[in-house]
């Protein structure tokens, strides 16, 4: 994680937040590590300047060490899913290819 | 070591025609009728020599034997090397060149005709170094061969070069082969590159060949590792689109592997690969190296002790055989072959090319095993040890 | 004759390396954590590979050197596509198509559930009846012929009809009924028909071990555990439901073979902590195949509040307890495949996908598997009968008696959810690097979360399957011998 690019700060009242400049982390990518991270926490985005703000809710059973290693989980969750982005946005010519070739209804081997 | 091509010929009746096909016959009774597409193998018996044949040979040792008059015309003595020949083998023989080349041997299970020598490939370990000629005449004479050949012949090989060179040709060829060998099996030897051109793959299914399949040599998963060990490049793409395109006309095809120095490393991730891709081929053939042609040159480059590379010959095996691919391993020698692999070894070596070493000769598995190509002599494996009988 | 030898001398391996010089290409994959270290990568075909994560990345980035071992793996398995070759576009198109062509071959299995009656009153049943009355409980022949033909009305090459109850041996004239009738038809349609009773063998008499042998019909039982388990789970008069499934079972094996009978168990709570007993119970009887299923969150379970108890943490521990002792078997000898892993595993490396029904996508609702009930009506699982059972009519595709194929198989019942819950668009699935081993199962999530969807990180089917997959996947990357006891359960 590089630290320049978001910050991780618990505030006071258990929750914790975290700030993803969104020049490098699209909003979409932020949305799914939500997502995937519903049954560990709630989430609040919001859009402060250029920065993605996410705050982080947990039920009061989690220790602060366990919030802390979501909270980081969540973060390489956010990367992952960028790249993910990156690597669909990347490969839906190839892809949408393979799968017209898959589906054609002429054989595909049959080349005339 | 058999020389199905000879020049040492004497001439005992002068040689009137130019180069011709035909049949033997050992067959003195042979109706007159019949006899003028044959040439008599004459022995040393005690009959008269029957007119009429298209010619006569003999071999060197019966020659002095020779009892009765010979023929005015036609009348050939063989060196002894010959003594292969039989009743129904075909031959092409010039009378003028005093040539001779055994096409087909009755009593032989591996018929083999190189039908071009001409090639788009390169192979370095090429068993037949291609040539750039117009050798078009080959064809022509088989197809003059093929009527010739016994109907009761179980299996013949089309080899080159690469034989769809030939274009129609071929077609041509395979088709009299099935008219007039119907039960024949036919094995085609090929690259596969010219059926990326899927009508060409349309017109040998047209054929509908009752047992007829084609062997096409694959040496990696990856296409630029391919391309070098055939020396051509796009060769690996055009093959698989050509195995591909023959599948979608339900031909039967075999993917051949050459083991050697530039094959062996990835040979579990081409078994892979094929089960993955080309799961509908009808069986993998995992070959050893023949010490012939482009070998030679290129020995330091692909000479692997076959004991050497035997975990990796296992494991593509393996691999093979949990997707129940049919697959057999051929030209290896039981002593350096691992013992979880005898089951799917082959016999092989064609008989007019198999051999033994000093070594082999205490051998307890002599027969089972099928020794060597005689070209082994050039260089084989430090690791060939006799079985034992148990003390 | 003068020959010219081929112009040109050898070339070098780097001649044909040069077109790796433009660099590569990614060809469309997917990927997720395996553990903090490693991801796995797939492929839409489900070829995969376990990467450390910063070798991913650099891979990812098109940073990873060309011609090395890594780079070639990732070639080979088309991960990555250079400027040398094309030939993988044509590859993965045809291995799609492979993947996807049951889905064309349409229903396979044909439920028919002859009757709801019932001599044993297992807890997690969510269907049965204690009950006399066969007016009102058993399936008439009527109904039963619609029932043939809508069967036949399926395009599928292989057609099983499976007895389902209740306990089906309670009306046997009907399942004689449809199996010489189905036979007849078959005639005509020259499918390849199979015959399957699910039965607690309690009713088996000679009369019926003989049928069964003259048409070729096998037998799926219920074998939950050893004896004391089992009885507990499936209680009947007498106590003695598990001697009557030994005693069926050894009739049959000896009878119609062993091939022709084989057990399934119900997971419960009281089984959580048995699973090496429940094991060692098949071992004992002779089987060779285990399938530790997780319970189904419908019916009468729910009902119980068994399903509370219970949770999918549980049985994880359940299921790694019993897959390791499992391959500990085979180590020691005993070959035993555990159908859980062997269905996956199947996913991973078949060319082509498995007709469990509740591993698809699109789900196997209908399209896969379909069920008759005793009275007509027409369910597209058998899940989705037991939520009927408590009331819920959502997958309710209509009754014989009223409706046409068409109508049943292009209602909005059935076309909803299947449309609703492919993984291949669904938030969650879309980009799951287990999509390709995966499923949708939206009777599961409909019953759990009121949505055939469902919210992917809080459904019990998600969790399951991703810890599952992780740790086959993990086991074939580092216990060699534990591969080599995998890949020999594949059934390719």
């Amino acid at each position: 994680m590089n630290h320049n690019q978001q910050a991780i700060t618990e505030s006071s009242d258990g929750r914790i937040s975290l700030r993803f400049d969104s020049r490098l982390y699209s909003p979409t990518a932020v949305k799914k590590a939500v997502y995937k991270f519903a049954a560990d926490c709630g989430a609040i985005i919001e859009m402060i300047d250029e920065d993605l703000l996410v705050t982080l809710t947990f039920s009061e059973l989690f220790l602060p060490a366990q919030k802390m290693k979501i909270a980081n989980s969540f973060c390489n969750e956010v990367i992952d899913q960028d790249l993910r982005e990156h690597i669909a946005e990347e490969t839906e010519p190839v892809r949408n290819l393979i799968l017209a070739h898959a589906f054609s209804k002429t054989s595909l081997l049959a080349e005339d | 070591m058999l020389k199905l091509y000879t020049g040492g010929i004497e001439c005992l009746s002068p040689a009137i025609g130019d180069e011709f096909i035909a049949r033997i016959s050992t067959n003195y009774h042979l109706p007159a009728a019949a006899r003028s597409g044959e040439v008599l193998l004459m022995d040393s018996r005690d009959e008269l020599i029957p007119s009429d044949f298209r010619a006569y040979m003999v071999l060197e040792s019966n020659a002095s034997k020779l009892q009765y008059p010979l023929p005015s015309e036609n009348v050939f003595r063989l060196p002894d090397d010959q003594f292969f020949l039989g009743d129904g083998d075909v031959i092409r023989f010039n009378p003028q060149r005093l040539s001779l080349r055994t096409i087909y041997r009755k009593t032989s299970h591996s018929n083999s005709f190189l039908v071009t020598e001409r090639c788009n490939n390169y192979c370095l370990m090429c068993s037949q170094p291609p040539k750039d000629i117009d050798d078009s005449y080959i064809v022509k004479q088989l197809l003059e061969a093929v009527p010739l050949i016994s109907r009761s012949t179980n299996e013949l090989t089309i080899s080159g070069g690469e034989p769809t060179l030939l274009g129609d040709d071929l077609i041509t060829l395979i088709r009299t082969i099935k008219n007039y060998l119907p039960v024949t099996g036919l094995h085609m030897l090929s690259n596969g590159r010219s059926f990326t051109d899927a009508k060409f793959a349309e017109k040998i299914a047209q054929i509908e060949h009752p047992d007829f399949m084609i062997g096409i040599p694959i040496y990696s998963d990856i296409s630029n590792l391919h391309d070098y060990v055939v020396q051509a490049d796009g060769a690996f793409d055009e093959t698989i689109q050509g195995i591909l395109n023959l599948k979608n006309f339900r031909q039967r095809v075999e993917v051949r592997v050459v083991i050697h120095k530039q094959t062996y490393e990835r040979l579990p991730q081409l078994a892979e690969f094929l089960a993955r891709n080309l799961l509908f081929v009808d069986q993998v053939a995992l070959m050893g190296l023949e010490m012939t042609g482009f070998t030679r040159p290129n020995i330091e480059e692909l000479w692997i002790d076959p004991l050497e590379y035997q975990p990796q010959l296992v494991e593509a095996v393996e691999i093979l055989q949990r997707y129940r691919m049919k697959v057999s391993v051929y030209n290896h020698q039981l002593c350096v072959l691992d013992k979880k692999l005898w089951h799917v070894n082959v016999k092989s070596i064609s008989d007019w090319k198999n051999e033994y070493m000093p070594e082999c000769d205490p051998c307890t598995k002599r027969t089972e095993c099928g020794g060597f190509f005689s070209s082994a002599k050039l260089r084989y494996s430090k690791n060939i040890v006799p079985f034992m009988p148990h003390a | 004759m003068s020959a010219t030898v081929l112009p040109g001398k050898f070339k070098g391996l780097d001649v044909y390396n040069q077109s790796l010089e433009a660099g590569y290409q990614l060809l469309p994959l997917r990927f997720i954590s395996l553990d903090d270290a490693r991801y796995v990568v797939t492929n839409e075909v489900g070829e995969f590979i376990v990467l450390e994560k910063n070798t991913f990345k650099q891979f990812a980035q098109k940073q990873l050197a060309a011609g090395s071992d890594l780079y070639n793996d990732l070639k080979s398995k088309h991960f990555l596509i250079d400027a040398d070759s094309s030939i993988a576009i044509e590859l993965l198109a045809l291995k799609y198509r492979s993947k996807m062509d049951r889905l064309a071959d349409f229903t396979g299995l044909h439920m028919f559930v002859a009757t709801l009656r019932c001599d044993h009153s297992c807890p997690y049943c969510q269907v049965s009846r204690q009950s006399e009355d066969r007016l009102a409980f058993d399936m008439s022949e009527e109904t039963a012929r619609k029932a043939i033909d809508f069967t036949f009305s399926s395009p599928s090459p292989s057609i099983k009809i499976e007895f389902q109850g209740g306990e089906p041996l309670l009306n046997f004239d009907l399942i004689k009924m449809v199996v010489k009738e189905a036979k007849a038809l078959n005639k005509i349609h020259q499918r390849d028909l199979q015959f399957v009773i699910a039965t607690n063998l309690s009713q088996i008499t000679d009369e019926i071990l003989q049928f069964a042998l003259e048409e070729d019909i096998h037998f799926s039982t219920s074998l939950d555990g050893p004896e004391d388990l089992h009885v507990a789970n499936r209680p009947r008069p007498g106590d003695d439901s598990y001697r009557k499934a030994i005693d069926g079972i050894e009739s049959i094996r000896k009878l119609l073979g062993p091939e022709k009978v084989s057990a399934l168990m119900t997971t419960t709570e009281a089984s959580l902590p048995r699973v090496r007993e429940i094991v060692d119970e098949y071992v004992r009887m002779n089987f060779h195949n285990i399938f530790l299923r997780p319970l189904s969150p419908y019916g009468f379970a729910m009902k119980t509040k068994w399903y509370e108890k219970y949770d999918v943490e549980r049985w994880l521990q359940f299921y790694f307890e019993g897959l390791n002792y499992i391959i500990d078997l085979n180590k020691q000898g005993y070959y035993m495949a555990e159908s859980y892993a062997q269905i996956i595993l199947q996913k991973m490396f078949s060319p082509h996908g498995t007709s469990y029904v509740d591993l698809q996508s699109p789900a196997g609702i209908g399209i896969s598997a379909i069920i008759f009930n005793y009275d007509g009506e027409v369910y597209a699982s058998d899940e989705a009968r037991m939520l009927a059972e408590m009331g819920d009519q959502t997958f309710r595709l209509g009754n014989l008696a009223i409706d046409t194929y068409k109508e049943m198989m292009l209602s909005d019942a059935l076309l909803a959810p299947l449309e609703q819950s492919i993984t291949e668009s669904v938030p969650g699935c879309n980009d799951c690097a287990f999509q390709p081993y995966c499923g949708s199962d939206p009777s599961y999530h409909h019953a759990t979360q009121k949505d055939v969807v469902g919210h992917k990180a809080l459904s019990g089917f998600c969790k399951r399957n991703m810890f599952v997959m992780r740790r086959i996947i993990t086991l074939m990357e580092d216990d060699p011998e534990a591969k080599n006891i995998l890949l020999g359960w594949l059934r390719v």
